[in-house]
């Protein structure tokens, strides 16, 4: 066994990494429905569901286009985009359930692709909206049956599951049967049997979707709190919720069609569209026109992107601007003081992970 | 028992299969005391033989019907997240609807016996290794079926051919010798059928005491093992690279 100081740099990091992804390609073959066609190349259903079950024809959508991504132990790590991004094709590349076309996933060292079932004792995946539990047992029974699955001798399985039901408060429900389980409740008790097989890294596709705002709190509070700082686990996140995103996660990925935009920590985001900055501005309310009339001076103020006006009180407005480095803040107090408004009050602020992701993704669409 | 328990609270489902179970049997029996015939290939009465058809169908073949219906593209992604072998996964999900399924059988076959007279000359050794036989057919024809079901996700052509080749060809209610009557030479098709020569052994074994070691009955149990022993590779040939494809293609969870 080598200690860390046998070990080249390179080595280290990969170590220090429990998700290695190296050149990940995925891409699906897509059968568009007959009726958009063009009625000349239009095939017999029969014919077209031939070729389907085949493998031929078609056209390739590439989900995935050569992903490079390393995923350090411990903490939240998310994964950032909008949907058809590539997030669930990944996590189920790396759950065992998808066959990549090519490039490497290395769970904790063990190949996803040649050692399966070594990989699944690494990972184990939370994938909301497809539970697999049976709705007529209760939730002990379900998690017996999924114990059973993993191979978890009786008397451990047992044990495990009562700590788990009290880890996920659903002591006064685990003998009540799954159909009256509320959404929340369902998502804890997939949390429950993620934890069965006690695998050092969890994935969650999309965890809050569906839960109502309570939940979901609570929902992340249980992952960030009790699964990454009190457990250990290294969880991957996969959300399109930036806020979520920015709450939980240490780390994140931004990923747009199948590519990765950017990597590293929310302030190395952050950091990336440092050149832009918000300013808001409460002021006293003018007379008519007046808010016309200042937005038109200061859209041609240098380095101010975009300017808008609402209203905050009774008797005030919020005038938000949003501007890069360099933005000329003499010229912009001066046509701000030359409305004679009372300021009452003003804050600059770093850009928001959402703008960050907005302005990458332009960068990246142009 | 997991499975168990789900079909527990279905309490009038459980009510209506288990009359259902007697009505088809005392319908069936009566059915058969009106056509009082003899079945020389057997040297039975038709009561007799039409009871081990019943016992059949309800002793094994259900067996497959387990296993495709619950390894269905809706749960399998949750269940090959948990990395089980395929040998836990095909008896995990058999075990249930089989035991429930023979538990059926058992009051049918005494209902066939006491009540309409089958008479059934057993020999236990033979009835036991007919049975592991057949059952391991009818598994192997489930793991293609549910193979299959992977990749096309509705259609189960496999499962309708075995249904359809038991109520048909393979005997389960009549010799299948009567087939020549309507098409002469179609008894011999049946012959290639592996569900004929399940209830061709568990007949030889329940109805005319044939032991093991008689080199007829040994022939018989012969052909139905290479079934047996072609089908099992072959299914598990057939689940791999449907899975393989699934997997390709991202429709696992598809259905």
């Amino acid at each position: 066994m080598k200690t860390a100081e046998d070990l080249a740099p390179g080595e280290l990091e990969s170590q220090q990494n429990v998700i290695h992804i190296a050149g990940l390609r995925k891409s699906y073959r897509t059968y568009a429905s007959d009726d958009k066609q063009p009625a000349s190349k239009r095939l017999p259903k029969s014919f077209a569901y031939a070729a389907k079950l085949l493998g031929r024809g078609g056209t390739t959508y590439t989900a995935l286009d050569g992903i490079d991504l390393d995923v350090p132990k411990g903490g939240v790590f998310g994964l950032l985009g909008p949907n058809g991004a590539g997030k669930t094709t990944l996590i189920k590349i790396l759950s065992t359930l998808i066959l990549p076309d090519s490039g490497e996933v290395l769970v904790d060292g063990v190949d996803v692709v040649k050692n399966p079932l070594g990989a699944l004792k690494k990972l184990q995946t939370v994938l909301a909206g497809n539970e697999g539990f049976e709705l007529r047992i209760t939730g002990r029974q379900n998690l017996e049956f999924f114990a059973d699955l993993y191979g978890i001798p009786h008397d451990e399985s047992r044990r495990r599951i009562e700590e788990l039901i009290e880890f996920s408060h659903l002591e006064n429900f685990a003998d009540t049967m799954l159909q009256k389980y509320s959404t929340g409740m369902t998502r804890r008790l997939l949390v429950c049997r993620a934890l069965l097989s006690n695998a050092p890294v969890l994935l969650f596709d999309e965890p809050t979707s569906a839960l109502d705002p309570i939940s979901a709190a609570e929902f992340r509070k249980l992952i960030k709190v009790e699964l990454a700082e009190r457990r250990k686990k290294t969880v991957l996140l996969a959300t399109h919720n930036l806020a979520e995103a920015e709450e939980m996660c240490d780390s994140i990925a931004l990923l747009r069609r199948g590519r990765i935009l950017a990597a590293g920590s929310t302030m190395e985001i952050r950091s990336k569209v440092a050149d832009v900055v918000t300013v808001s501005v409460i002021l006293s309310r003018g007379v008519d026109g007046w808010a016309d009339q200042l937005l038109d001076s200061l859209r041609r103020v240098d380095g101010v992107v975009s300017a808008q006006i609402f209203n905050h009180g009774v008797s005030t407005s919020a005038l938000q601007v949003e501007g890069v480095k360099g933005l000329d803040y003499n010229r912009f107090f001066e046509e701000v003081n030359s409305t004679k408004l009372r300021i009452r009050s003003l804050e600059a602020s770093q850009p928001s992970l959402e703008l960050a992701f907005l302005r990458l993704n332009e960068e990246a669409a142009r | 028992m997991r499975d168990m328990a789900k079909w527990a609270t279905y309490k009038s489902t459980a009510w209506t299969t288990l009359l259902g179970g007697g009505i088809a049997v005392a319908s069936w029996g009566l059915n058969a005391t009106f056509r009082n015939v003899t079945v020389p290939q057997y040297n039975t009465d038709y009561v007799s033989f039409l009871v081990v058809g019943i016992l059949v169908a309800n002793f094994i073949l259900p067996v497959g019907a387990g296993v495709s219906s619950r390894l269905n593209p809706y749960t399998l992604e949750s269940i090959l997240m948990t990395g089980p072998k395929l040998a836990t996964l095909v008896v995990g999900t058999s075990l249930w609807p089989y035991m429930l399924s023979a538990l059926f059988a058992i009051p049918q076959v005494l209902i066939g016996v006491y009540v309409f007279g089958a008479h059934l000359r057993v020999d236990p050794l033979s009835f036991a290794i007919a049975s592991i036989i057949g059952i391991l057919i009818v598994l192997a024809l489930a793991i293609i079926a549910t193979g299959i079901k992977i990749v096309t996700k509705q259609a189960d052509p496999i499962t309708w051919g075995v249904a359809l080749a038991a109520s048909i060809l393979s005997g389960m209610t009549f010799p299948i010798q009567h087939l020549n009557d309507y098409i002469p030479g179609l008894s011999s098709v049946s012959w290639l059928l592996p569900q004929t020569w399940i209830f061709h052994i568990i007949r030889l074994a329940t109805l005319t005491d044939a032991s093991i070691f008689d080199p007829s009955t040994a022939l018989a149990f012969l052909a139905a093992s290479i079934y047996a022993l072609v089908l099992l590779p072959l299914s598990y040939f057939v689940f791999s690279i449907s899975l393989r494809r699934a997997k390709k293609e991202g429709s696992l969870g598809w259905f």
